[in-house]
């Protein structure tokens, strides 16, 4: 059965966005700045609140932020 | 590792050594020094250091991957642990009494309850320290609350197996072997011992959780 896994873009959309910093990303999302480096590093899956909330505050859209892939 | 990061190490080395010798020296004195208040004095000096050394460098003690609710896992366990030897010295104490206590005043718990006051102040103090800046709103989050969840799990499990242990125990061992076990006060005292491992179990997982996030 192919298993398929979210990934993400924030660090990209993170630093085309002026160089936004985590710390920033963190406090315009209400999460902590371990939680960034987490999602960043693709260790966390986050919910769907938050992952709404991290596409707002890198002016995206969410599917540019967020795919959900077939792993490698 | 930092210069900063050095001397925490040292500190930690040093708290453990004297919260050792608070809990474990014996009474009469050694080439007359109290170890056991020695260890105290310096457990309280190495603690007091390491947290005005954390609220002036939180960063640079632990790495920034460590969230606030991480570093708490890992002082919790730290102080669980005290709790726990101070807790397994403290029945070593009871077993050791001639008679077996009767009635609360009969529980050589003076000595116990002042260290275990001692340690939970410590941890209450560490426990704030560890918050970082007041400007750093956000301490638990999804992320955090998920972790918790997970380790919380982990310590009912544990007790439950603990509680099955127990009822095996009462099952098939014969009464006689049991009956040191089974009187009021040392019974309630292992229930406050399971209430210990559970918590001991719970903190252990969260840093395990954490840990393996990162893997």
């Amino acid at each position: 059965m192919t298993e398929f896994a979210v990934s993400n873009q924030i660090r990209q959309h993170r630093l085309a966005r002026a160089e936004m910093t985590q710390a920033e990303l963190a406090r315009l999302c209400g999460v902590t700045r371990q939680t960034i480096i987490a999602l960043e590093a693709g260790k966390y899956s986050p919910s769907l609140e938050l992952a709404f909330k991290l596409a707002r505050a890198l002016g995206r859209n969410l599917d540019e932020v967020f795919r959900y892939e077939e792993q490698k | 590792m930092s210069s900063i990061a050095r001397w925490a190490w040292v500190l930690l080395v040093l708290e453990l050594l004297g919260a050792m010798a608070g809990l474990f020296a014996p009474h009469e004195r050694v080439w007359g020094i109290d170890l056991g208040a020695t260890g105290t004095v310096v457990f309280g000096f190495a603690l007091w250091v390491g947290a005005w050394l954390f609220a002036r460098h939180p960063d640079a003690i632990f790495p920034p991957e460590w969230s606030i609710a991480e570093r708490r896992g890992w002082a919790g366990l730290l102080f669980l642990t005290l709790v726990f030897l101070n807790f397994a010295r403290f029945m070593g104490a009871i077993a050791d009494l001639d008679i077996p206590p009767v009635s609360m005043r009969e529980l050589p718990s003076r000595h116990f309850l002042s260290n275990l006051f001692v340690i939970l102040i410590a941890w209450a103090v560490v426990a704030d320290t560890l918050r970082g800046p007041k400007s750093e709103l956000v301490e638990l989050d999804e992320r955090d609350l998920r972790m918790q969840r997970l380790a919380d799990h982990a310590g009912d499990w544990a007790l439950t197996l603990a509680v099955i242990a127990v009822v095996l125990l009462l099952a098939f061992v014969p009464a006689q072997r049991l009956a040191w076990w089974l009187m009021p006060l040392i019974a309630a005292n292992m229930l406050i011992g399971l209430l210990i491992g559970r918590s001991f179990v719970e903190h252990a997982s969260l840093v395990m959780l954490y840990a393996r996030e990162r893997r």
